[in-house]
């Protein structure tokens, strides 16, 4: 699955594979939705809230020593901050590289271990030592001009190769301090993935509904858009997006929940019957998942789509890899390999 | 491979798992190769549930997360609480 191909910097331009020794070149898989699984880099009152979340949506009730169990295994998932755990399910599943997705947590919570510069250099470091890795680069906008000047420097200089947002963190996709940084990313051809939906207890919702994308893809129709997870929440909305806007994508991140819901196939089916093979992401936030399943779990039953005949082969593989190398600049794309 | 029946961790880990699923199944129907998820239908909430329940009655802490993800049938969870 190695020697992939340099394609069109066009964002929704076909990405057109390479026969070489008989074998299908076109097959490669990213993940475009990780994070590095630390205390250090993920905030406490992060964890602290998706913990909540978790125990409330129980069917059952938790006596205080089972809450507490509870707590202590879902940190064990955050015990991966050299990512040697996630290159090891990398490997068994398949997955060539996965883009590591900083948060800039800085000015929504207290108290947060590292600054987002350090947050920054832990995955340059990680881009350093690994090509199956790739970073995109997340400042919290009220940062003013310094916040400006660091993402600057994460993609000009320290091999990021896109941008992150964090609405939950307050402030809006459409807001006018992120147009400097749209600027860059139009410039640099570099994706913008944004997170869509509910996410942990300690941090409002506002802003995670797909439409507060439309003006900020609106006014840079050369940037191209991912929607972080609303493949699979809020996903007509973002679906009706997707599909009048080119320059928008939808991440799958967060199917394994649709998969225990027993919701996955039709959402697919939704998608597929609207033709947005070519926008989806296969995506699988790293290490939030990892108490139901590995890497290997979640490929395979994204890729049991094909047998069921629910994906044709082509619009799998889209999924699977090509969309986001269709999107990635051309720094990103080059250090696409397996085995390494 | 170890009789899980001869075993009075293993024997409730059966019962608990025929208590939770929703087949109706009585928990010597349940075999080996069983999968949890679809063969069993122990969702994810009721499997928080199972190893919440399985910790307190052995009152011994048997898994962890790598653990977790590993356990895909009723043999696999034996395993983990064999080598607990």
């Amino acid at each position: 699955m190695s020697g992939l191909h340099q394609g069109s910097l066009d964002g929704y331009a076909a990405f057109e594979p390479e026969e070489e020794d008989g074998r299908d070149e076109s097959f490669v898989i990213l993940d475009c939705h990780c994070h590095i699984a630390s205390h250090r880099i993920l905030a406490q009152e992060f964890f602290n809230g998706w913990s909540r979340t978790v125990k409330s949506n129980l069917p059952f009730r938790l006596d205080p020593a089972q809450e507490q169990r509870i707590d202590e295994l879902l940190f064990e998932l955050l015990e991966d901050p050299d990512c040697l755990s996630l290159l090891g399910e990398m490997d068994a599943a398949g997955i060539d590289q996965a883009v590591l997705l900083v948060i800039d947590f800085g000015l929504a919570y207290k108290n947060v271990e590292l600054t987002i510069e350090e947050i920054h250099l832990a995955h340059k470091k990680l881009l350093g030592q690994s090509d199956r890795f790739l970073a995109f680069s997340n400042v919290d906008p009220r940062r003013g001009r310094e916040g400006l000047d660091l993402f600057e420097k994460a993609v000009r200089e320290w091999g990021f190769s896109g941008m992150k947002l964090y609405p939950p963190c307050g402030y809006s996709p459409d807001d006018r301090s992120l147009f400097p940084y749209y600027e860059i990313c139009r410039e640099l051809h570099l994706p913008v993935l944004t997170h869509i939906g509910p996410t942990t207890a300690t941090l409002p919702f506002r802003h995670t509904q797909p439409q507060y994308v439309d003006d900020a893809a609106f006014h840079f129709p050369e940037v191209n858009f991912i929607l972080g997870h609303a493949a699979v929440t809020h996903y007509q909305d973002a679906a009706l997006l997707a599909q009048y806007r080119p320059n928008i994508f939808l991440d799958l991140s967060g199917f394994q929940t649709a998969i225990n819901r027993n919701e996955f196939k039709n959402i697919i089916n939704w998608h597929v019957s609207r033709g947005l093979g070519r926008k989806l992401l296969f995506g699988t936030d790293w290490p939030i998942h990892r108490f139901w399943g590995n890497q290997r779990d979640w490929v395979e039953k994204f890729t049991a789509l094909e047998s069921e005949s629910l994906l044709p082969k082509e619009e799998m593989n889209n999924i699977l890899g090509n969309n986001l190398l269709g999107i990635l600049p051309r720094a990103g794309r080059k250090h696409a390999k397996y085995g390494t | 491979m170890q009789n899980t029946e001869l075993r009075p961790d293993l024997e409730f880990a059966r019962q608990t798992v025929a208590k939770l699923s929703n087949k109706g199944l009585k928990p010597e129907e349940i075999r080996d190769e069983m999968a949890l998820n679809q063969d069993l239908g122990i969702d994810s909430l009721q499997f928080i549930r199972l190893i919440l329940e399985l910790e307190r009655k052995s009152a011994r802490r048997i898994f962890n997360v790598q653990l977790i993800a590993q356990i895909k049938t009723f043999k696999d969870l034996c395993a983990v609480i064999n080598t607990a």
